[in-house]
């Protein structure tokens, strides 16, 4: 697919680079993203305009761990920052068809991983973001502040308040 | 046993990670959008296109804008000597068709009944002088060198217009006072038409009352 684009000249070397970068970690990212928002059809949205905008934003690229951090940050940014509801009427304006899968993923999960699931996403952004960042990025604290922007003592409070506020909402049901 | 309950939820959502890890995979239709994306962004020059082509369009319109030889020099803005001279050379053309007996005396604050006419002939009358690039001192040349030369009874009311530029709105019998300071308050300098228009009536004569 890489050699067919750019025709004889070749695609140029960023975009090799962001579609290597594509196929080792968008399926993480786009994981991360599904748990963060619920909804496979909205993360791939989100990934796909994550990269594009790394495309954009930067014309030397280097593949790095550094982009991984820049892609979860362009794209935990898109998600907190209304882009869910930007969403729909972007589908209608796109000349693509909407993507191909379904919404539902193939995790098959028990009742007691889904309640885990849904309070997650009834956290406020911030604190959903901390833990999805801590279990699915396996971020220390350290980390997480550094991606985020904000202090050690932030994230803390952070993962406390979210990790609390599960289990106000997960012990309600059970 | 059983630990804390955050214990618990720590478990429960590494419990949830390991259950959607790997399980969330791309579709194949993503890759190709993201390819997509990438060709047009890649291979786009229209932007430079555009812009170059828009600059061309906005130097062309520039250009056809530009007032000719042949026009009125009023839609230009000019130099403050520029601007005073025009003023001053307007002030004298309106003064002058004033025949004497509508002169108002020098000091005279009210229009006399002769007056009248003379006002109602210069209503509406719209005078457009191109505003002067840079004027810090041109009210008080006005006031010198256009106005009190001619009509030391004369004084401009100014105002905004709806675009925010200044106007006289009328010519009032009072003397000559505060032209600098109504001008300077208005930024007279910055200003790239000044309208000089008699617009309102003047101050109405008080019919007199006496039996």
């Amino acid at each position: 697919m890489s050699a067919d684009r750019g025709g004889s000249s070749g695609p140029p070397p960023f975009d090799e680079e962001l579609i290597e970068l594509y196929r080792t970690y968008a399926a993480d990212l786009l994981e991360m993203l599904w748990v963060f928002v619920g909804d496979k059809a909205t993360a791939e949205d989100l990934v796909h305009e994550a990269f594009i905008r790394v495309h954009r934003a930067h014309p030397a690229f280097e593949h790095g761990d550094r982009w991984r951090a820049y892609l979860r940050t362009t794209a935990f940014n898109l998600a907190r920052s209304g882009f869910r509801r930007q969403v729909v009427a972007l589908r209608y304006r796109q000349s693509q068809a909407p993507p191909a899968s379904s919404p539902e993923v193939d995790v098959v999960l028990t009742e007691n991983q889904q309640e885990v699931a849904r309070a997650l996403r009834k956290l406020p952004a911030r604190q959903r973001q901390c833990i999805v960042l801590r279990y699915w990025s396996d971020l220390g604290d350290h980390e997480v502040a550094d991606e985020l922007g904000i202090s050690v003592n932030s994230v803390k409070t952070h993962l406390r308040r979210g990790m609390a506020g599960m289990e106000r909402d997960l012990g309600r049901w059970s | 046993m059983t630990g804390t309950p955050i214990d618990d939820l720590d478990r429960r959502l590494r419990d949830l990670r390991l259950a959607t890890s790997g399980k969330v995979r791309p579709s194949p239709a993503l890759l190709a959008r993201v390819e997509s994306s990438l060709d047009r962004r890649t291979s786009r020059h229209w932007p430079q296109a555009l812009a170059v082509a828009a600059l061309i369009l906005v130097v062309v319109v520039v250009v056809r804008l530009q007032p000719g030889p042949e026009e009125t020099v009023a839609t230009r803005r000019t130099t403050r000597e520029a601007f005073v001279s025009a003023m001053s050379a307007s002030c004298r053309d309106l003064v002058s068709e004033w025949v004497p007996g509508e002169l108002p005396a020098v000091g005279q604050n009210r229009p006399g009944p002769d007056h009248r006419a003379a006002l109602e002939r210069f209503r509406d009358r719209v005078i457009s002088i191109p505003g002067p690039e840079d004027a810090p001192d041109l009210a008080e040349k006005l006031q010198r060198d256009a106005i009190a030369a001619h009509s030391a009874s004369l004084t401009l009311a100014v105002s905004l217009d709806a675009h925010g530029r200044p106007q006289v709105l009328r010519l009032m019998w009072q003397p000559l006072l505060r032209m600098s300071t109504a001008l300077a308050a208005y930024g007279v300098e910055e200003c790239r038409d000044l309208t000089v228009r008699l617009a309102d009536k003047p101050s109405p004569v008080r019919p007199s009352t006496a039996p």
